[in-house]
């Protein structure tokens, strides 16, 4: 048993303070993912906090059969997709969130800029492209996690990911680091 | 040129999810294809790019309100067995179980129970192994007679010489295992079901099967340790005995043992819990979950243990092995071979009276033949006396 089974088992029978831990440990990746998927800070925020309540309420129907953290992305993924439908969001969006973790190297202007420009190229990919790419590209989640997460079969996250990272290809290729064309040349020959 | 089929599988490839055959399908075109290449790199690159996103972070106020909404929704899902107060009272809920489990069971030791056992036990005279045994806490009228305490086994001798409170009687679980034979299975069966339900108990487990024809069945009984002795006994009427085992097994020395394991465990829990509160690192933190899980690991073994050994120290257990007595084979609308075995009995009760009967003549002819062969000589000699009168 890990420690965050034990907070799992602690949480399940209603000690609020072990649930809080959780909450603390998977807020930033749920808001992340929720934030990306949704566009919008207060969609994402009504998002994150449905899909906390959510998993706290049905912690009982979690058998452990997934891992929590794939179980409760789940959860978040659908309370995204749900703020999604309540509200489309518009079409293009300034990002002010994405320079929130602020970076201290080099030109800031161009990076927040560069970052407002991924993250709208993000939001306007079809939805299911879009999960699949937060949850491979920027999250890090393998291919099978990623089919748990969004109750898919893994090749359907293979075109998925194939079909946005394309689209993403197209719409960012003048942000595209120069060196990593330089080296997948190299990979190439 | 045909970019546009190997365009689709860069992106896979990148994640080395290809398969063999595709690896070597892309690698092969790579070379050739400059195009393709070109589109490898600008995908590598805007892979890179997304992965030097930085996350963002959650606002401040998102944790403070799911907590306040977690404080307000209660205990999850009030769907699953147990009430949460319940689930998170379990502990002392246990100890409670215990105590009074423990309470019954004292009781039943020092009640009327405790002579007729001893009585029962030199009736059957059954070899134990172990045999309920009572320390000092006893008044001396109760207390087992020299010759009771000579013929039990000392497996008490190494105990701790102050007993805990705890120890004062001694926790045994008590087995047997019988035999019976018996007239018809069925009604055997559901008199079996009586006598469990009868002394308070249950039938836990029960197989059925067939041994040449008959039926025959085992069943387990579990029942308060109380009315061992008698459902035993209840078993025993019900047919012939064939087999008979009784055993008892002494687990006091592990009950106090784990007892205190789990009391020393729940204290360092405590404490662990009053870390975690002080806990502001997250190192720290993950740390004392760390040793809070393995201790809680561990409590739940000896708990469960405990909870295993109280509950069959409380509950007897005989497994009952039931046959039927084997009979002539029956079957169909009309039972031949039970006819043929009725005429045959018919017969052989005939010949066997008719025997008796020349029995009977014969014995009473051997009873007269004395008296007669008496007779004869008294005649004989009458005869010749009136012969040698006539005569003279």
């Amino acid at each position: 048993m890990t420690g965050e089974d034990l907070l799992i088992a602690r949480s399940r029978g209603g000690d609020t303070r072990a649930f809080d831990l959780l909450v603390e440990k998977y807020q930033d990746r749920v808001y992340d993912l929720a934030y990306r998927i949704t566009g919008h800070h207060d969609d994402a925020q009504d998002a994150a906090q449905e899909a906390f309540i959510k998993a706290y309420r049905a912690l009982r129907t979690f058998r452990g059969a997934a891992a929590f953290s794939t179980w409760l992305h789940r959860i978040a993924v659908n309370a995204a997709y749900d703020a999604v439908r309540r509200r489309p969001p518009a079409g293009s969006h300034p990002g002010e969130g994405t320079g929130a973790s602020a970076d201290p190297l080099g030109d800031r202007a161009e990076r927040v800029e560069a970052r407002a420009r991924i993250f709208c190229a993000i939001a306007a990919l079809p939805l299911e492209q879009r999960a699949a790419v937060i949850l491979r590209d920027i999250q890090g989640w393998s291919y099978e996690e990623i089919a748990a997460i969004a109750e898919i079969p893994v090749g359907t996250v293979r075109s998925r990911l194939a079909r946005g990272r394309e689209a993403l290809k197209v719409a960012l290729a003048d942000l595209a680091p120069v060196d990593a064309r330089a080296y997948a040349g190299g990979n190439a020959s | 040129m045909t970019s546009d089929h190997v365009s689709e599988l860069l992106s896979p490839y990148i994640d080395g999810r290809v398969s063999a055959e595709e690896q070597e399908r892309i690698g092969r075109h790579l070379e050739t294809c400059a195009a393709c290449r070109g589109d490898l790199a600008a995908l590598h690159g805007v892979v890179g790019l997304l992965r030097s996103v930085p996350p963002t972070t959650a606002p401040v106020e998102l944790r403070a309100a799911i907590r306040s909404r977690v404080e307000h929704a209660g205990v999850p899902s009030a769907s699953g067995g147990l009430g949460p107060r319940l689930a998170a009272a379990w502990r002392p809920i246990a100890a409670a179980v215990a105590v009074v489990v423990i309470g019954v069971f004292a009781a039943n030791l020092l009640g009327p129970q405790l002579p007729r056992r001893l009585s029962e036990r030199r009736e059957n005279g059954q070899s134990t192994s172990t045999v309920l045994q009572f320390e000092a806490a006893q008044d001396a009228a109760k207390k087992p007679s020299a010759a009771n305490r000579a013929a039990v086994s000392q497996p008490t001798s190494p105990a701790a010489p102050a007993p805990s409170p705890d120890a004062a009687f001694r926790s045994v679980i008590r087995t047997a295992r019988l035999g019976v034979e018996v007239e018809r299975y069925d009604a055997a069966a559901r008199h079996l079901l009586d006598i469990a339900e009868g002394a308070g108990g249950f039938i836990a487990d029960s197989s059925y099967g067939e041994d040449e024809g008959r039926p025959r069945g085992e069943f387990i009984l579990r029942v308060p340790a109380g009315r061992f002795g008698a459902a035993i006994k209840d078993v025993e009427a019900m047919g012939t005995v064939r087999q008979r085992q009784i055993s008892a097994q002494d687990v006091t020395e592990e009950y106090v043992d784990l007892q205190a394991r789990q009391r020393n465990l729940e204290r360092h829990e405590q404490q662990l819990l009053t870390f975690m509160d002080r806990a502001t690192k997250v190192q720290d933190l993950l740390a004392v979950e760390q040793e809070l899980s393995r201790v809680r690991g561990q409590i739940e073994q000896i708990t469960g243990r405990l909870r295993y050994l109280a509950h069959n120290v409380d509950m007897a257990s005989i497994t009952v092995v039931l046959s039927e007595r084997p009979k002539k084979g029956h079957a169909g609308l009309w039972d031949l071979d039970g006819t043929l075995a009725k005429m045959q009995g018919a017969f052989l009760a005939t010949v066997e009276q008719i025997f008796a009967a020349a029995e009977r003549v014969l014995v009473l002819a051997s009873t007269l033949l004395p008296v007669g062969a008496l007779a004869g000589v008294a005649w004989t000699v009458f005869r010749r006396t009136r012969q040698s009168k006539a005569g003279a």
